[in-house]
């Protein structure tokens, strides 16, 4: 193979992709882990108060003997989102997830019976959760797509 | 088509795919900010019924957090679409400096 000429097309092909793959590892491609780390996490933290207020609810609609074991789920699951660690959070927190979200949304059902909350109140908790169960799913870092 | 004008072509193709993949990627912050603004007048639309009902104030709560988990969520995904953009061009800048370095070697 004879030596590369200095053809300004194949300088700025060859450059571009050794500075990519240089930057890449370093700071580029971590923009995802960045947005998840100070904003998403933050934003779950936030959120925690008042999404607790509907699983504390769903936990003291439950039946006594289950009450225990929902009680255990729901603060592994607040005190994982609380630490702000994200790891923490998905190893911690989303696994427990569907139990939480289910607290939650019977929580919801039971205040609306109880008359503590209207029913278009009550679609604005539903959809805290909706949206508390996407942001959980998001933790996990998105694999490489080519 | 010359060596030259190969080479020239792959100039241009370097180029092109930097272009439109800068001009995608901001398009996609512009889309997703938009959709959070729709987002959160939607859901201040939806307040708007709860006003009267009893637990408005847990009703603002959810509303607040809703809004801010979907601007974060959003935030996310942009910052994915440039991880994968920026894994996309050097995956293909590499694959134009191979073909660069074929044409050169003929």
């Amino acid at each position: 193979m004879r030596s590369v000429p200095p053809f300004a097309a194949v300088r700025l092909a060859l450059t571009l992709a050794l500075l990519m793959l240089a930057v890449c590892p370093l700071t580029g491609c971590r923009q995802g882990e960045r947005a998840r780390d100070f904003a998403l996490v933050p934003a779950l933290v936030l959120s925690a108060d008042g999404f607790e207020s509907d699983v504390r609810a769903g936990v003291a609609a439950l039946p006594a003997a289950d009450r225990p074991d929902a009680t255990l789920a729901a603060d592994a699951y607040f005190e994982a989102v609380r630490s702000g660690d994200r790891a923490r959070m998905v190893a911690e927190g989303l696994v427990r997830w569907a139990v939480v979200r289910d607290l939650a949304l019977a929580g919801i059902n039971a205040k609306q019976a109880r008359g503590e909350i209207g029913p278009f109140g009550a679609e604005s908790l539903r959809n805290r959760v909706l949206e508390v169960g996407v942001a959980m799913d998001r933790l996990r870092a998105a694999p490489p797509v080519f | 088509m010359n060596r030259d004008e190969s080479l020239q072509q792959i100039g241009n193709d370097i180029v092109a795919l930097i272009v439109a993949q800068a001009d995608a990627l901001g398009q996609r912050v512009v889309d997703e900010l938009e959709d959070v603004a729709a987002y959160a007048a939607a859901r201040a639309d939806h307040l708007a019924l709860v006003v009267g009902e009893p637990g408005f104030d847990q009703a603002l709560l959810a509303e607040r957090d809703s809004v801010v988990l979907r601007a974060a969520g959003s935030a996310v995904e942009s910052a994915d679409a440039v991880d994968a953009r920026i894994l996309l061009v050097a995956a293909t800048a590499l694959r134009i400096a191979a073909t660069a370095l074929r044409v050169v070697a003929v």
